[in-house]
Formats: structure tokens, sequence, C-alpha cells
């Protein structure tokens, strides 16, 4: 199958194209390498998929309605796997017109492209941050998710919204995935997991906002990239949304603990209060997914942390900061 | 009370100003020109600039096309509650062109809530639709019980809306009502509405298409009504997601041609094609979250409310004139 991935040389998106292309579809790469965090980093992503002939990247913005439009075209699409996002639950509440443009404007831009085109297939990443503080945990896919807590998660719940108004209006056949706080080698340096093992590292000082208390439900990038897999390939329904998440939620003090365990090393620690936007917790029912998509997340925390550990040593050596 | 009124040269705009200022409140009404373009909405901006120089200690109009600049235009006039009615509203023709509404709708309320909090103002009622409920929504429609996704753009674009309003209210504690406007109606109505496109074609001996069977069923509520409920709506600290205003009865579309005939004297011509898809079949709401929490009624009944349409329709005023 020819598929498009649109910020493919993210952190998941990477992760998905070496998938894809190991399954022996043909992946088109979309990315705009947008300034949020390291260019250079992205470019690196690619460092496997690029050795394949099955791969091409496509620099560019996928809210470029007649540029989509026309790649849809000329490289015979026939699924967009939509990764692209501009993510950071903090940033999101200085600046939410950036988000509403690049989450939900581009969005609706590419929805017309693919209308116009023919291509009737998505698979989508939302976000747990869509249920914000108010939805009871475990967090399921039914809850009214009216109310996130911050500019990034309203964005994504609206992109949620468009996507059941063009299955039901256009007929796309649309799956949205929201994924649970996903860590792994190539992690993006705004999230908790791949910056504060640097930290560790370099015996450099973590800031910990709040207690400690709020916990997260750390997903393995692997167990992602199966899920949207699943969603890729087996099309489970025309329409679904389903929540990705590794049925294990640790509080912000116990990862660190765990974090201390997988380098050897103590982390500094310097605690402030909790950062408005920031839920309490993230914990997802996945009994949906596990249904319809026969998803189960295989990698432990431990053995996840062990391998962005691995990861992050990789990046400090390639620094040439040997620790 | 300030109030800052959005979408101030609209239909519903022109009929809360006045109030509003009758009231007693100081008012700035906020327009931008790119979706003021009709002959209605120019003279109801000359109407509004008249109002200016009447009673220029009361009421200011508040000019603006960039998003950015919009912090430091309202910062002045720091308002203590906004009305916030700007933005398009046409069903069809947010199935053609849903970046258009992007933009109009959500995109210029991600822009306007976030100045708003930035200039400290406190609380924003929000005119929302009837078109945010899925097709699946049971009827009557209560306000927690959405059904699946909106049938169009437009109402796609309403419900990201509220969404992000109702983050405002979780993030930084701003008071946010979300009020879903069922079909209001009355003089100054805008003309792609369907009672104002029924008496057009009577007025000008034109056929008028009904799409369907014309028992589609809305609920119209008079604009006073409506206006009655916004300005309940400005009041107290209470935030409310969601509640529906409508009169709380249904008419259909066959009713509501035969009020407007008889209001005018004059028989309509229909022809009948195809029901569009995206548009409900039946919108009818359970307004009591409403009439309680805002303690607020519906008023104007339908007869009388076509009439007073009905001598605008007619009046030197009308677009429908000549």
């Amino acid at each position: 199958m020819n598929i498009l991935i649109t910020g493919g040389a993210g952190f998941i998106g990477s992760h998905a194209s070496e998938h894809f292309l190991a399954q022996g579809h043909r992946v088109i790469a979309l990315d705009n390498f947008d300034p949020y965090y390291s260019p250079d980093q992205k470019r690196r992503n690619l460092n496997v998929a690029l050795q394949n002939s099955n791969f091409r990247l496509v620099e560019g913005d996928y809210g470029d309605r007649i540029f989509v439009s026309k790649l849809l075209q000329s490289e015979k699409i026939e699924l967009v796997l939509h990764l692209a996002a501009q993510a950071g639950v903090r940033q999101s509440l200085v600046d939410p017109l950036k988000y509403e443009k690049v989450n939900v404007g581009s969005l609706i831009s590419m929805l017309e492209a693919m209308r116009e085109s023919g291509i009737t297939r998505i698979v989508a990443a939302s976000s747990s941050s869509v249920y914000g503080n108010t939805t009871p945990a475990p967090f399921k896919e039914d809850a009214p998710c009216l109310k996130p807590l911050s500019p990034y998660g309203a964005t994504k719940r609206a992109s949620e919204i468009f996507l059941g108004t063009y299955n039901g209006l256009h007929g796309l056949k649309a799956i949205i995935v929201r994924p649970f706080t996903v860590y792994g080698p190539r992690q993006r340096p705004d999230m908790a997991i791949a910056p504060f093992t640097r930290k560790i590292l370099l015996g450099e000082t973590i800031t910990l906002y709040g207690d400690g208390s709020s916990a997260r439900d750390y997903t393995y990038v692997s167990d992602i990239v199966d899920g949207l897999s699943a969603a890729v390939n087996s099309s489970p329904a025309d329409y679904g949304i389903y929540n990705l998440g590794g049925e294990a939620p640790i509080t912000l003090n116990d990862l660190i603990k765990a974090l201390e365990k997988a380098t050897g090393k103590t982390a500094n620690l310097q605690r402030t209060s909790l950062q408005p936007g920031d839920v309490e917790r993230t914990c997802a029912d996945i009994s949906r997914a596990r249904k319809d998509l026969n998803f189960s997340p295989k990698v432990r925390l431990a053995e996840g942390l062990e391998k962005t550990v691995a990861w992050v040593r990789e990046e400090l050596r390639r620094e040439g900061k040997a620790v | 009370m300030k109030i800052l009124v959005t979408g101030a040269a609209g239909f519903i705009g022109s009929h809360l100003i006045p109030t509003l200022l009758q009231h007693g409140h100081t008012v700035a009404g906020l327009v931008r020109f790119s979706t003021t373009a009709s002959d209605s909405s120019k003279r109801r901006v000359a109407r509004l600039e008249a109002l200016t120089a009447q009673q220029r200690d009361k009421f200011q109009l508040l000019r603006g096309e960039n998003l950015k600049g919009l912090p430091d235009l309202l910062k002045k006039f720091a308002p203590d509650v906004c009305i916030h009615l700007a933005g398009r509203s046409w069903v069809r023709e947010s199935v053609g062109w849903p970046e258009v509404y992007i933009d109009a709708n959500y995109r210029f309320t991600t822009g306007l809530v976030q100045s708003l909090h930035l200039v400290g103002c406190k609380r924003i009622v929000f005119g929302s639709t009837v078109m945010v409920y899925g097709k699946d929504a049971p009827l009557p429609y209560m306000e927690d019980q959405l059904g699946s996704s909106p049938a169009s753009p437009y109402g796609a674009s309403k419900l990201a809306c509220e969404v992000l309003l109702n983050t405002f209210h979780a993030l930084h504690k701003m008071e946010v009502v979300n009020l879903r406007l069922f079909s209001v109606y009355g003089p100054e109505l805008r003309q792609d509405l369907v009672p104002f496109l029924i008496a057009a074609a009577i007025l000008r001996n034109k056929p008028f298409t009904v799409f369907g069977d014309g028992s589609s069923m809305r609920d119209y509520i008079e604009v006073r009504d409506a206006v009655a409920a916004i300005e309940a709506a400005c009041v107290g600290h209470e935030t409310y997601e969601a509640l529906n205003v409508g009169s709380g009865f249904g008419t259909s579309l066959l009713e509501l041609v035969q009020l407007i005939e008889k209001s005018l004297g004059k028989k309509a011509e229909l022809v009948y094609k195809p029901a569009v898809p995206g548009e409900l079949a039946v919108a009818i709401p359970d307004i009591s979250l409403a009439m309680e929490n805002l303690k607020w009624e519906p008023k104007v009944s339908i007869e009388e409310g076509i009439e007073r349409m009905a001598a605008w329709f007619k009046s030197s005023e009308s677009p429908l004139r000549g």
C-alpha cells in the first residue's frame, strides 16, 4: 500500500515509517521540519528509513491544500497516517493560534485535499490530553471529552470532531488513536523521560513540577506503532476512536526512581509547583483497542527505560559528552 | 457592566446592542469587515455608527481584522463580559467551504478568547448552535447527549469552539456560557435563513424550493427571546458548558410556509427537491436547563413572531421591498 505519513520525520513518525517499510509498504514521509525542536534530530531520525528504496521524504506543509493534493495524486496514496502536530501542552497556553493552525486548520485543508483526490482512508493520532482533568479514570473513549485542560488538548479534540463530521458527511474512513504519553528512542526533548535521562547522566538538575504524585500512563513507542499498524492494516471499522496506553500508570516520583535504577545514578531534583495545563493523571482503558485492534502493550517500563537510556547515551556520545 | 459584543453588525447583534444600551450597559461592538459584505450588514454598520454619535459615552464601535492585534484593540475598553456572536453560520456553505468556517469560527474564537484572557475579561457568553448535535442525538436534545459528530463543518466548528471555551474555564477559571441557539428569526433576519427565503420567494413571485418533503422540524425562536437569554447569561459567575436556547416548540417547514403565507397575505409556489446531505430532519431541544439556570423563558409565540417579521419584510427597511 502507498502510505503518506504526515510528521514522518518526528518521534513516532520515523518509527512508523520504518515499521511500514519493513512490512513492504511504500512510505512517503511528509514533514515541514518545524523548529519547535531540533530539525537536525528529525533528520537523524530518518537515517534508517532513507536507506530503503520504498521510502521518500517530502519536505513541506501538510496544510498546503494544493501541494498535498498533487502529492496524493502523483504518489497514488491509498491511506494517510496523520501524525503531524504542533505538540507541547505548556507552549499551547502561550500561543494557542499556532496550535489552531497546525492541529486544526491544516487538517481541514488536508482533508479537503484528500477529498478532491478521492482518498478515503485516514488513521490519525489524537492525544490522551483530550480527557482533561474531569474524566474519571481509567479513561474510556466514550467519555464526552468536552473540557480538556490545555489549548493543545482542545485542538486535538477539535481535530477528532472534524474527522467524525467528515466520516458522516463524505464517508471518510477515519480511525483515530489517542496515544498515552509515548516515550522511547528519538523522543521529543520537551517531554519527560528522555530529557530526564539526559540530565541524570550529565549530573544536571531536573525540575519537577508538583509534588511528584501526578501520574502518567507511559507507553513505549513500539507499542504505539503496533497499534497504528493494526489500524492501518486491518481497517477494523469505517470510524472509531481507540486509546493506546501502556496499562501501567506510575507517579512522577516512581518514574524518577525507575530512571535512577536504569541509569545507575542519583537524580538531582528541584521541585516547583504544578504547571497550568498539566493534568493530574492519565490512565487508559484499552479494552476497545484490545478487542478491535488486538492491541496489547508488550514493553514494560523497565525494559522501555533501558532502551531509552541506551539511546540517550548514544546521543551524548555523538555530541562528545562521554558519560 | 462593560460588555463587548462580537458580530455587532449581525442579525442578533443588531437587536442585542440597543437592548443592552437601554438596560444601562456600556457596550463596545466589534465588527470584522471581511464577513460583513451584504447590503443589510452595511446598513446595520451605518446604524451602529449613528449610535456611536448619539451615545458617545455608552457605545463604541471597534474595527478588528488582525487577530494578533486583538489584545491591544480590547485593552482600553477592558470588558467585564464578552458576548461572542461573530462567525459564519450557513450549513450548506460550510460543506463546500470548510476552511472558511474554520477560519471565521474556530480560529477567530481562539484569538478572541486568548485576547479576552490577556485583557482580564472574566466572562464569555458564546452563541453556539443546534447544529452541534449529531444526527443520532436523542430527541428532544439534551445538553449532555450530543450523539455522533456534528453533521456539517459549521456544526463541527461551533462544537470545537465550545470545547476550547470550556478549556479556558478549566485552565484560567474564565466563566463560560455556551448557548446553543436554535433557529432564531425576526426582523433583520439573515438572507440565507429559511424564513427569509420563503418570504423572498412569495414577495418576488418565485417558486420556493423545499428540500425533502417539508416535514423537517425546527425550533424557531424569536430574536427578542434569544436576546433575553443572552442578556440573562451575562449575569452572575456560574459557568454552563451548554444551554439549549429555543422556544421549546417544533414547527415543520410546511407549517412555517403557511404561517408566512398568512402573514404576507399571499400563497407560496412550492417546488420539491431531495433532502440536502448534512442537514438534520428534526432539531428540537429540551430548554428546561436554560429556563431554570438563566431564570428566563421564551415569551413570543410563533404566530406573533412571524407577524412581526412579516411587517419588517413589508417595511421600508426590508431588502425585499420593491
